[in-house]
């Protein structure tokens, strides 16, 4: 049988205490912790009698009372007769730890105490209980009690579960709000914990993901960040909480460094409540306060662009499982890191073979298993995306990592089909298959349509640098501190990887969730905006002079290519970065939770980052920053760990 | 037993299960003109037993009054929430037993049916 440790008894008792306002440990809170215990032994043994736990344990309040809110001590010292308890829980527990059981008995035993003499004013038979409590054999689930968490944002039953065990010390939780939503499946939350006696702590920000997923964040923490934080940040102190029985687990980041009582903010919500100016200082501080430790690294690095980029696109292909091994003669096998994803020669209703995959993600409820190339972090890891319905994932117990020897099934869908239905949902007023976006705005040419150039641009080489990346920097992912610090949170996809890589990514995010609201609604506003923003590539700054709100929000644009032009590889060879650029921005029109406007605008950029990479002007004879040529060299490729 | 020891154990609160040892040799209390010995009980540091934590104690609360025929009376010093004996508030001195409960302001005590000879 299975009983509650003692020091998990106390925790309970602590909060009975503070919430009477009593600051000390007496054996009747000892005791009201234990009726607390809802699959506990006391609970068992009382019931077991005919004894309403809830009643004693009000009766015990009705004759304590309730305190004035007034400290006289530090912490929560014990009283003489809880000492004589506790000591008599030891002897009874020998050489054990003192368990519910052993407590109980000593509580009975000492006769003395408050308790006991409400259990006889309730008529309890105290040493029939004794003995019931003594002699029980029958299984019992501990179960810990419920640590109220307050706030407004929604949360399933196993987000609050995972929550109380994070904080299962505390006597609540409020959760100030949610940081990041929509883009990926985790919840990032920010909790202030209430503790036993009322103090409240600093604010922690809470990350909500797949077990997994949780457990490669704390990884990737240990291998990327840990050693190149600057020293006031956000870091993970505690272990993640991933529950056995659970498919969810939680990350904890605390802050460290300089605090007072205001919350943090998202840079995203800073955006909204401040000067667009101020935003840039943010920005500028956060380049100055992590740049040395990761993107000013600088280590020279030639790369394919689908080894940095692919992944950012939706899978390469959708499959329908066929659950048989028989494959015939003419049909493809397809393997990781081969030219198959960026060749479009497999077609919807063809037959095909992933071989040696490896499972990103698995998604029971809708039954669909993610793979691609491998397990490791950098991001050639999860080129060659496929997504399988109909594995009946629930079944198999597939885990992230898992290599699969071979899954048959039928394409659905390629990578073109999904970036198209993407771009039919802005509702073009163009045609979405010619290869030319015809000009909105008088200040700039046709554009080149993206669904047309983004498989072949996968396959140009660039001439960059190679860092320590966030790997996720959107406005969501920094936060705001109190005095002005700039924090990043969320490393689930810190890794080495192309420097421009989070900038680009900063920038997608600003023009996205920020610029794009300032701007008249429809395809005209957002052409209105590209052609600012074609006017900043152009170097022509005298446009964030215009009285405009988007004109001012593009000031802060400038600061990000402040940062850019300090990673460059050659100095004002743009090209780079507007790789870069294209792709990531075609990755936020699929973006669920921007509005329309705001993804026609990241669809418009794609194009015209597209147009400015392929621009003569950063193309020149003496050290081509692209060719044509196909990467395939794998020897830097790990698969498995 | 042996006379003008007193032995007073706190029953609830941040001090339940502090033993109060007092002594007339060692000067504890008071002794009137009648040769009974008198035990201050209130929030005072000064008084005998001293319960510094109850805001419900008066500075001067109640007397404990141990006669010479050995009798314990429990008296309120006009405090003003009362010494309660059982459910009853005090409105005049009451013979106590040891051993029995009373209580001022929140703070339950009792007078133990012990000496401190064991105690040294």
């Amino acid at each position: 049988m299975d009983t509650i440790s003692l020091q998990d008894i106390q925790t309970l008792a602590r909060q009975e205490s503070a919430k009477l306002h009593h600051y000390f440990i007496g054996v009747e809170h000892l005791f009201i912790a234990l009726t607390q215990l809802s699959g506990g032994l006391t609970v068992a043994a009382m019931e077991h009698l005919g004894l309403s736990p809830r009643f004693v344990r009000y009766s015990i309040r009705e004759t304590i009372g309730r305190y004035e809110d007034r400290h006289y001590w530090p912490g929560f010292p014990e009283t003489p007769r809880a000492v004589e308890v506790l000591a008599l829980a030891r002897r009874y527990a020998g050489l054990h730890n003192p368990s519910e059981r052993e407590l109980l008995l000593a509580i009975l035993d000492e006769g003395d105490s408050v308790v006991s003499r409400v259990l006889h004013e309730v008529g309890a038979d105290v040493e029939l209980l004794r003995l019931t409590a003594a002699n029980w054999t029958s299984p019992l689930r501990p179960q810990l009690r419920e640590i109220p968490l307050y706030g407004d944002v929604v949360l399933t039953e196993g987000q609050a579960r995972v929550l109380q065990l994070m904080f299962r010390d505390y006597a609540q939780v409020q959760i100030v709000g949610e940081l990041t939503g929509g883009h990926s499946g985790a919840l990032v939350l920010l909790a202030r914990p209430v503790r036993v006696d009322g103090h409240k702590d600093a604010p922690v920000v809470v990350k909500l993901d797949h077990r997994y997923a949780i457990l490669y964040e704390r990884r990737r923490y240990d291998l990327y960040v840990k050693s190149t934080l600057p020293t006031t940040t956000a870091r993970l102190v505690d272990s993640p909480v991933v529950p056995d029985n659970m498919t969810l687990g939680g990350l904890k980041y605390t802050f460290v460094g300089r605090l007072d009582d205001t919350e943090p903010m998202s840079l995203r919500e800073f955006a909204l409540k401040h000067d667009p100016q101020e935003l840039g200082d943010m920005i500028r501080a956060l380049f100055e306060s992590f740049g040395a430790g990761w993107w000013l690294q600088r280590k020279p690095y030639r790369f394919g662009v689908w080894r940095e980029y692919e992944h950012v696109l939706p899978p390469a292909l959708v499959l329908e499982a066929l659950h048989t091994k028989s494959l015939s003669t003419s049909s493809r096998i397809l393997r990781p890191l081969e030219g198959w994803s960026r060749s479009n020669q497999v077609m919807p209703g063809e037959v095909v073979a992933a071989s040696g995959f490896t499972v990103q993600k698995t998604n029971t409820a809708d039954d669909v298993l993610h793979l691609a190339a491998g397990a490791q972090a950098e991001a050639i890891n999860r080129s060659g995306k496929i997504e399988i319905r109909g594995m009946r994932v629930g079944e198999q117990g597939f885990y992230r990592g898992e290599q699969i020897d071979q899954v048959v099934g039928r394409v659905i869908m390629t990578r073109d089909d999904l970036l198209l239905r993407q771009v039919q949902a802005l509702e073009p007023d163009f045609d979405v298959l010619a290869s030319e976006i015809p000009s909105g705005h008088e200040t700039i040419g046709d554009l080149p349509n993206p669904l047309n150039e983004i498989t072949r641009l996968l396959d140009w080489q660039v001439n960059g640098t190679l860092s320590t990346i966030h790997g996720d920097l959107h406005l969501g992912n920094i936060l705001v501190g109190p005095r002005g610090d700039a924090w990043l949170i969320d490393f689930a996809w810190t890794r080495e990887g192309h420097t421009l890589f989070d900038w680009a990514m900063l920038e997608a995010s600003l023009l996205v969730e920020v610029v794009a609201h300032l701007a008249p609604s429809g395809w005209e506003g957002a052409w209105g905006t590209l052609a600012r923003i074609n006017a900043i590539n152009q170097g022509d700054i005298d446009v964030l002079r215009e009285r405009h709100h988007v004109a001012r929000a593009l000031s802060t644009l400038m600061v990000i290519r402040d940062a850019v032009e300090t990673c460059l590889f050659v100095p004002g060879r743009w090209g780079e970065y507007f790789v870069a650029l294209a792709l990531i921005a075609l990755r936020l029109v699929g973006w669920k939770s921007e509005s329309i406007d705001a993804r026609r605008l990241a669809f418009l950029v794609s194009a015209l980052s597209i147009a400015e990479a392929q621009s003569p002007t950063y193309l020149s004879s003496d050290a081509p920053w692209t060719d044509t040529t196909t990467d395939l060299d794998q020897t830097e490729i790990r698969l498995d760990d | 037993m042996t006379e003008g020891e007193l032995v007073i154990m706190i029953m609830s609160g941040p001090d339940d299960g502090r033993k109060i040892y007092l002594s007339q040799r060692h000067g504890d209390g008071f002794i009137s003109t009648d040769g009974s010995w008198s035990i201050a009980l209130g929030r005072r540091e000064e008084c005998d037993i001293s319960i510094p934590f109850d805001t419900q104690v008066s500075r001067q609360h109640a007397v404990l009054r141990l006669t010479p025929d050995g009798q314990l009376w429990l008296m309120d010093a006009g405090s003003l929430n009362g010494t309660f004996f059982g459910q009853q508030r005090l409105e005049e001195p009451v013979q106590l037993e040891r051993g029995q409960l009373f209580r001022l302001g929140r703070t339950w005590m009792r007078v133990q049916d012990e000496t401190h000879e064991n105690n040294g």
